[in-house]
C-alpha cells in the first residue's frame, strides 16, 4: 500500500493525530509521518535542519541529512545521538512513550515445550484408542520435533 | 539451484492451509549483532565477518533437516532473485544492493535473510492453523540465537533496528487474507475500522512493493515498543473481527443468494477458462471472485488447492522465467499467463 500522502513510498505505520477532538489514522512513510509532526509541532524548518546538518554520529559518522533521506541509522549509538530528531515521529506512530518489555529469553519456552509434549500425547493415546493412525502419525512426528528441540535447548 | 523446479514447487505453508480466509501468515525478527555498525555503515570485511558468525548460529539450529539453500545475492543470478523475491524469500534491500545472503529449507518456510537492512532478519512461515506454534517455535530460536550472539538492546527501546520503526521486541507479524464477500458487498468502511482500531498496516501480495489485486491483502502489524505477545493479541483480536465480518456477510450471499454475486461467479470462471490474454490484475480479481465461488459451493468442480499453486506462479517474474518471456513484452506475458491458469484449472479439475 502506497503512503497516503506522498502517494509514492510504501506505506510503513499507522500515523496518529487527533483533530477537532476525533482521532484520525493515516498510512504513511516515514518521511511523511516525519513532515506531518514537524508540521503539527510548528517547528521552524532551521531548528528541525540545524545549520551544522553535517551533525555527525561520532561512533559511526553517520550524518543527519544521511539519516533523513531514508531513515536509517548507523549503529546502536545513533540512537542515542538522533534519538531527540525523531522522538516526535516516534510519539505520534506508538501509542506508548517507551518499551516496557524485556529481552526474549528461551529458558521460559522449556516450560512451554513441556506441556505442549504433555498435551500432543494425550491427543495421540486418543487418536491411538480411536485408530485414527494417520493422524496419530502427525502427532507422534510433532512430538518428536519438539523433544528434539528441547534436548537441544538443554544441550546448548 | 533449479529456478524452474522452484517456480513450479507449492510450498507447505500455503499448501497445508486448511482454512478459506487467511492462506498464510508469518513473524519476521529483525536484529543486529552488539558492538557492530548497522549495514548501512559496514565494510565488506565487517560484512563478511558477520555472515560468518550469524550462519554458523543459524545453521546449528535444530530445524534443518539437511535440506537448505544458501544464496550468495551477489553471485546468484539476477532471475533467481527476482523469483525469490517474489516468494517473500528476498527482500527489497537484496534486489537493490545485492549484498545479503539467503538460507531458506525446500519448504520456504523458515526464511533468513543476513545483512539486508538489518544484519540479521528471521521469519518463520506458517498456515494460519500452525500459527501459534511457530510464533512459538520462533521464540525458542530468536531468543537462544540472542544467548549466543548477542544482539544490540537498549533498556526503554528494545531491539535496535536499522530503521527505528521496529523498536521493542523489533518484528512484525502479517497474515495473507482472502475477504472477498467484505469487498464484494462493499463493506470496507467496516473493514477499514478494524484496521484503524489495531493499526494494521495494508500491504501487497507477496511483497511490500506490490500492489493488493482482487480481495487479497496481507494485513501487517508492526511492533513498535511492544513486546512480541502483545503483537501477536492484537492479531489475534483483528482477526478474529475480520473473520466474523467476512463470514457474516458470506452467510448473506448464501442465504440471500444475490443474483449479482452468482453473476459474477459465473463470468470469472469463464474468463479464467477462455481468456487469451490475463494481465496480473484481471487473474487476481477473477481468482479471488472464483474462489468465492469455490468456497461457497457455487462451482463444486474445481479443487480448493488450484488456488493455493496459481497463487504464486501468475506472478510476473514466475510465469516470466518459466515460459522464457523476453524483454518487457507484456502481451506474451498475459498470453503466458492466461495458457497457465488454464492448464491448471485442467489439472484441479474434479473428474464428474
Ligand atoms: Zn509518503
Ligand atoms: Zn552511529
Amino acid at each position: 500500500m502506497l503512503c497516503q500522502k506522498c502517494n509514492s513510498r510504501d506505506a510503513e505505520i499507522v500515523y496518529k493525530e487527533f483533530s477537532n477532538g476525533k482521532l484520525i489514522t493515516m498510512n504513511l512513510c516515514w518521511k511523511c509521518a516525519e513532515e506531518t509532526a514537524n508540521a503539527v509541532r510548528e517547528i521552524p524548518q532551521e531548528e528541525m535542519e540545524p545549520p551544522d546538518s553535517s551533525t555527525k554520529c561520532p561512533k559511526c559518522g553517520l550524518t543527519l541529512r544521511e539519516f533523513r533521506t531514508n531513515f536509517q541509522l548507523g549503529c546502536s549509538y545513533c540512537y542515542e545521538y538522533f534519538l531527540p530528531f525523531f522522538r516526535e515521529v516516534l510519539d505520534r506512530v506508538i501509542h506508548r512513550s517507551s518499551f516496557s518489555g524485556e529481552r526474549i529469553k528461551p529458558d521460559r519456552f522449556s516450560i512451554y515445550l513441556q506441556s505442549e509434549i504433555l498435551k500432543l500425547k494425550d491427543e495421540l493415546q486418543d487418536l491411538t484408542d480411536r485408530e485414527e493412525f494417520r493422524e496419530a502419525i502427525k502427532v507422534r512426528d510433532k512430538i518428536h520435533k519438539l523433544e528434539s528441540i528441547l534436548k537441544w535447548i538443554s544441550s546448548n | 539451484m533449479d529456478i524452474l523446479k522452484l517456480i513450479e514447487h507449492v510450498p507447505d505453508y500455503l499448501y497445508e492451509s486448511t482454512e478459506d480466509i487467511v492462506l498464510f501468515s508469518s513473524v519476521k525478527f529483525y536484529r543486529n549483532l552488539e558492538g557492530l555498525n548497522f549495514t548501512p555503515k559496514l565494510t565488506d570485511e565487517q560484512r563478511k565477518e558477520i555472515q560468518k558468525r550469524i550462519l554458523e548460529k543459524v545453521l546449528a539450529l535444530p530445524m534443518w533437516d539437511k535440506n537448505y539453500n544458501i544464496i550468495e545475492s551477489d553471485q546468484a543470478p539476477y532471475e533467481l532473485l527476482l523469483i525469490l523475491h517474489e516468494r517473500g524469500i528476498a527482500g527489497n534491500g537484496t534486489l537493490e544492493q545485492r549484498k545479503s545472503t539467503l538460507l531458506f529449507d525446500n519448504e520456504e518456510r523458515y526464511v533468513i535473510r543476513i545483512n539486508e537492512r538489518d544484519h540479521l532478519t528471521f521469519s518463520i512461515r506458517s498456515s494460519f492453523h500452525n500459527f501459534e506454534e511457530s510464533a512459538q517455535e520462533s521464540l525458542i530460536y530468536i531468543g537462544l540465537m540472542d544467548k549466543t550472539l548477542g544482539f544490540a538492546y537498549k533498556d526503554g527501546l528494545g531491539y535496535l533496528t536499522t530503521s527505528p520503526r521496529y523498536l521493542g521486541h523489533a518484528l512484525n507479524i502479517t497474515a495473507m487474507c482472502h475477504i472477498p464477500a467484505i469487498f464484494t458487498l462493499g463493506q470496507i468502511q467496516n473493514f477499514s475500522s478494524i484496521l484503524q482500531k489495531y493499526l494494521i498496516v495494508l500491504s501487497g501480495i507477496m511483497d511490500t512493493s506490490m500492489q493488493t489485486y482482487g480481495a487479497f491483502v496481507q494485513l501487517k502489524i508492526t511492533s513498535f515498543f511492544d513486546t512480541f505477545d502483545e503483537v501477536k493479541n492484537k492479531m489475534h483480536s483483528a482477526f478474529e473481527e475480520i473473520r466474523d465480518l467476512e463470514n457474516q456477510l458470506r452467510n448473506i450471499i448464501v442465504l440471500e443468494r444475490p443474483i449479482e454475486v452468482e453473476d459474477r461467479i459465473s463470468k470469472s470462471y469463464a474468463i479464467l477458462q477462455n481468456a487469451k490474454l490475463l494481465n496480473l490484475a484481471e487473474a487476481f480479481e477473477n481468482l479471488s471472485t472464483l474462489r468465492l465461488g469455490v468456497d461457497l459451493g457455487y462451482v463444486k468442480e474445481i479443487h480448493p488447492n488450484f488456488f493455493k499453486e496459481a497463487f504464486l506462479r501468475i506472478l510476473p517474474n514466475h510465469v516470466r522465467v518459466f515460459y522464457a518471456v523476453q524483454g518487457d513484452d507484456l502481451t506474451k506475458e498475459a498470453e503466458m499467463r492466461a495458457l497457465l491458469i488454464q492448464e491448471l484449472l485442467d489439472k484441479y479439475h474434479y473428474a464428474s
